[in-house]
């Protein structure tokens, strides 16, 4: 018999190995992998792949330079390489995931002393640093394919350019759940993220409580910033927030090793994500605030220590979690009924049209959403309101307007753009621009001369406001029969 | 949390192997080697020279200081030789070496009705010392210092380590010994109540002493020990189910689980008005008190896939494990580690040339597949070690100030409180030492706290 082993206790362990977890992970962000090559192509598949070698290939000569142990078998940097893959917009050139990958890896993980030393996120950094220092390639999305048809199309040709929902684009609650709609590869499908969570909290890899507490922190500061629960599902599937708060921000290394902590470090992220949303000149805050969140965490691990048995301590856990519950509980008991009450006080008069019965606030008055526009009518019932919105190629336009007894009483210049609450304004127009227009009969509008510019210079908008002008009237003539 | 606690782990519990298997005798060896030193404590003072005839359970070794146990011969025979082998711990020790021969037994007095006083000498004479691993000399731990009383007793039938099977064994076989034992027990140190702890998973056991007319089993379906629901039984013993967990033998996580009372850090149980005994001693106990029995044998559990004939033997101490590798027919090819306890906490042993003590629960005889061994890798700061500390530490962080040697953070981290019971270094995806960095810091701090 060869001399048996003799080593410290204990002499079982589990199963787990910090490659199986990372195995765990990759088999997580497959149904976003699979989902964003559907509806962008197998373009972004290239880029995607050429990240992971990337990260792997710069791990491995990293340790060959400094002749460390290899360490490209316990997985971790295929993982970063893939979220940062992911990451990134289908259609851009071919250096970017290169110079990511390496920028990930090196500068991040293994210049800090590699797996868990980081200081922040590998992915989340380097794609700011991309973001930084390629913007343009990273912030131009293209429109998704028809699943499935686009995977041949897509691969090199740079298709249709998309607007996200996050910078003025309007994807309905669908789109955006399913992930048809423009945005980063692994990003757009809350379906697929919420599978590759699913499997993650049920394998025992992720903690829960770190992408329950960032959704939940980001719906309150949502609600509290915009004043009202309207959109709030939009806002929250769309952008980089589910996959950040699932795949990046449950980074073992930079996220905090006890549950309070956990907390605390995703109702922070949620903060700060929602604060640059909302504040900040980017339209996406999600990178940023896992940065800002994973340097929190040093100072977290050494404040809130787990409670030792036998120590007469307050339950910090408890008080923590019941206060930010209460907290988030509070501001969308708030302000859903607030919204929701103000519907019902109009849906009785109103009598035009299919209503959908959204309300959506607006310089101090209230309107009634219609078939996804705004577009309606409000009391009293001989006066009419009209909303309508036209859009030309450089000049859209939203426009309130009041017909009474047949001739148009006022105009009102709402917005250029708005969705969400998100509103896009033309400083140019001014109410003497609509002066053409008051105390002409409605009959007459089709005929009316809008040749010479209602706004000096710019003949899109004109076009536009006349447009959505006779919008008005047209509708006016429906309702009232043509009587006037 | 119904009758459970924070944390831990659930390892395979592997107890199928030997978990149906009845108590046996075995047949002594021809040489015992006793070790003088079964107990925590100073060694015992060797009473016997080379060449004395000794009886079966004649004192080879006393207790000449308060912590401290006698050591009994197991059989009848020649003291051959008194020489300084290495124990189980690595330490030399004496052992006395007795070579077999035809002889009588030794049994102490008969003691009717003893009281509290007579049965804790008694104890002390027998040489019982806690028999779940620890080997704490009994009579020290039920003589309670002034000011200090204790209301219930509760006796550790966890059994929480994978393929341990002896106390169970006891509690189906020897159930009318082992309840006398506890009787014993509960008298010498005053409890009004003793609370029995099993396991959920043991189910034989649990009915066959909730059977019994002097046993209540509390219901353990989802709600916390309720005391007063027991008590109006007005019967002496109480039987809990523990949730079944590793380390729900820890003493201070037990009390827990079955009784709500939180031992303080650093503390000991009586400070929360409660003993806790295993289940051998109780049954130790007995043959002490009532037959007048020394302690010198213990039934061990001896498992492990190398094993051809896996049991709960009956084994004298002194006895050398390659004796029991004899007996228990272990295939030496297939033999990849040879364990002295359970996995989670047992030592590791190097040669077959040790012997069985008061306190050898199990000896394991496992193959390469039974047996986890792996270099370790960096910390990758996943928390699984946080989760699983029963005693609410963080072991990542005193595994990463032990290995700067920064004590300060050791301790800050709570370095003083591990009991070491292995859950982090079990979960660890890492598979790093854990344990052993914390104890390495953790005697260091001990260390200088003692100047």
């Amino acid at each position: 018999m060869s001399k048996p082993v003799v080593q410290s206790s204990p002499h079982v362990t589990s199963y787990r190995t910090t490659k199986n977890v990372m195995l765990d992970v990759v088999i997580a962000l497959v149904p976003c992998l699979i989902a964003g090559v559907c509806f962008f192509g197998a373009r972004a598949l290239l880029t995607v792949a050429l990240c992971v070698l990337s990260a792997v290939g710069s791990e491995a000569v990293y340790n060959l330079c400094r002749k460390k142990k290899q360490t490209i078998g316990d997985l971790s940097a295929v993982v970063t390489g893939l979220i940062l893959g992911l990451n990134l917009p289908s259609h851009v050139p071919v250096y970017l995931p290169i110079v990511g990958g390496v920028f990930a890896i090196v500068l991040v993980k293994m210049l800090f002393g590699g797996i868990g030393k980081n200081f922040a996120n590998p992915a989340a950094t380097a794609r700011v640093f991309l973001l930084l220092a390629y913007t343009g390639a990273m912030t131009s999305f293209i429109a998704p394919h028809d699943a499935m048809k686009g995977f041949f199309t897509g691969f090199m040709s740079d298709t249709a350019s998309g607007a996200t929902y996050l910078s003025g684009g309007s994807q309905t609650l669908g789109q955006l759940f399913f992930g048809s709609t423009a945005g980063s590869i692994g990003e757009t499908s809350a379906l697929c993220i919420l599978l590759g969570a699913a499997y993650l909290i049920i394998r025992g890899v992720i903690d829960w409580r770190i992408p329950l507490s960032v959704v939940l922190s980001v719906a309150c500061f949502t609600t509290i910033f915009s004043g009202s629960v309207n959109g709030l599902l939009h806002e929250l599937c769309a952008g980089g927030l589910l996959f950040g708060a699932v795949f990046m921000a449950t980074d073992y290394a930079t996220s905090p090793k006890t549950g309070t902590g956990r907390i605390i470090y995703g109702f922070s992220m949620g903060l700060f994500a929602t604060m640059i949303r909302r504040f900040g000149s980017y339209p996406e805050g999600m990178s940023f605030a896992i940065i800002l969140a994973n340097l929190l965490v040093p100072f977290i691990d050494r404040w809130v220590l787990p409670v030792r048995f036998g120590q007469k301590k307050v339950d910090v856990t408890k008080i923590v979690t019941l206060v930010l519950a209460a907290m988030m509980a509070v501001c969308i008991a708030i302000y859903a009924p607030v919204t929701v009450r103000v519907k019902s006080k109009f849906t009785a008069s109103y009598d035009y049209g299919a209503v959908q019965s959204v309300e959506k606030k607006l310089n101090g008055t209230y309107y009634v959403e219609s078939q996804g526009k705004l577009d309606g009518h409000m009391y009293p019932p001989d006066t009419y309101w009209a909303d309508p919105s036209s859009d030309h190629y450089f000049g859209s336009v939203w426009l309130s307007v009041c017909i009474k007894d047949g001739t148009i009483k006022q105009i009102v210049y709402l917005a250029d753009t708005m969705h969400g609450d998100k509103v896009t304004v033309n400083e140019s127009i001014k109410e003497e621009n609509f002066a053409p227009y008051l105390g002409k009969k409605v009959s007459e509008i089709a005929e009316f001369n809008y040749e010479s510019d209602i706004v000096a210079g710019a003949t899109y908008t004109s076009k536009a406001i006349h447009d959505a002008v006779r919008t008005a009237a047209t509708g006016y003539l429906q309702i009232t029969g043509g009587a006037q | 949390m119904a009758f459970s606690f924070h944390g831990g782990v659930h390892p395979r519990g592997n107890k199928d192997m030997t978990a149906s298997v009845s108590i046996c005798n075995v047949v002594v060896p021809q040489e015992v080697y006793v070790p003088i030193v079964q107990h925590i404590g100073a060694p015992a003072t060797i009473a016997v020279a080379v060449g004395d005839r000794v009886k079966k359970g004649q004192i080879l070794a006393t207790a000449e200081s308060f912590v401290c146990s006698p050591v009994f011969s197991p059989i009848a025979g020649t003291v051959k030789a008194i020489e300084k082998r290495k124990a189980v711990s690595g330490k030399y020790i004496d052992h006395v070496v007795i070579v077999k021969e035809e002889g009588e037994e030794i049994l102490l007095p008969q003691l009717e009705n003893p009281t509290a006083e007579q049965i804790r000498a008694r104890i002390r004479e027998a040489g019982i010392v806690g028999m779940g691993g620890a080997g704490f000399p009994t009579d020290v731990k039920l003589t309670l210092p002034q000011g200090v009383s204790v209301d219930t007793l509760l006796i550790n039938g966890a059994e929480c380590e994978p393929y341990l099977t002896c106390d169970y064994r006891i509690l189906l076989e020897r159930t009318e010994d082992f309840i006398c034992g506890v009787k014993y027990l509960a008298k010498a140190i005053g409890a009004s109540k003793v609370v029995i702890a099993v396991e959920d998973n043991k189910t034989e056991a649990i009915s066959r002493l909730a059977k019994r007319e002097d046993v209540v089993l509390v219901n353990g379906k989802g709600r916390r020990y309720k005391a007063t629901a027991a008590q109006k039984s007005g019967k002496l013993i109480q039987l809990v189910a523990v949730r079944t967990k590793y380390p729900q033998g820890a003493e201070k996580q037990l009390i827990y689980a079955t009784l709500g009372r939180v031992v303080p850090d650093g503390g000991l149980p009586s400070a929360v008005g409660v003993v806790v005994n295993n289940v051998h001693t109780a049954l130790a106990t007995c043959y002490a008190v009532r037959d007048g029995k020394a302690l010198y044998e213990r039934i061990v559990t001896v498992s492990g896939k190398a094993v051809g004939r896996p049991g709960n033997y009956l084994l004298p101490t002194g006895m050398t494990y390659r004796d029991v590798a004899t007996l228990s027919d272990v295939n030496e090819d297939s033999l990849a580690e040879i364990i002295s306890g359970g996995p989670m906490m047992g030592k590791a042993v190097y040669s077959l040339d040790v012997a069985v003590t008061k306190t050898t629960s199990g000896i394991l005889f496992l193959t390469a597949d039974e047996v986890s061994r792996a270099n370790p890798d960096p910390c990758i700061g996943c928390g699984r070690c946080v989760k699983s500390c029963p005693m609410g530490l963080m072991p990542l962080f005193i595994d990463k100030a032990a290995l700067e040697k920064d004590e300060a953070t050791a301790e800050k981290y709570g370095a003083l409180s591990c009991i070491a019971c292995g859950c982090c270094s079990y979960v660890c995806p890492a598979k790093r030492p854990l344990v052993q960095s914390i104890q390495m810091i953790k005697t260091k701090l001990m260390g200088r706290k003692k100047q």
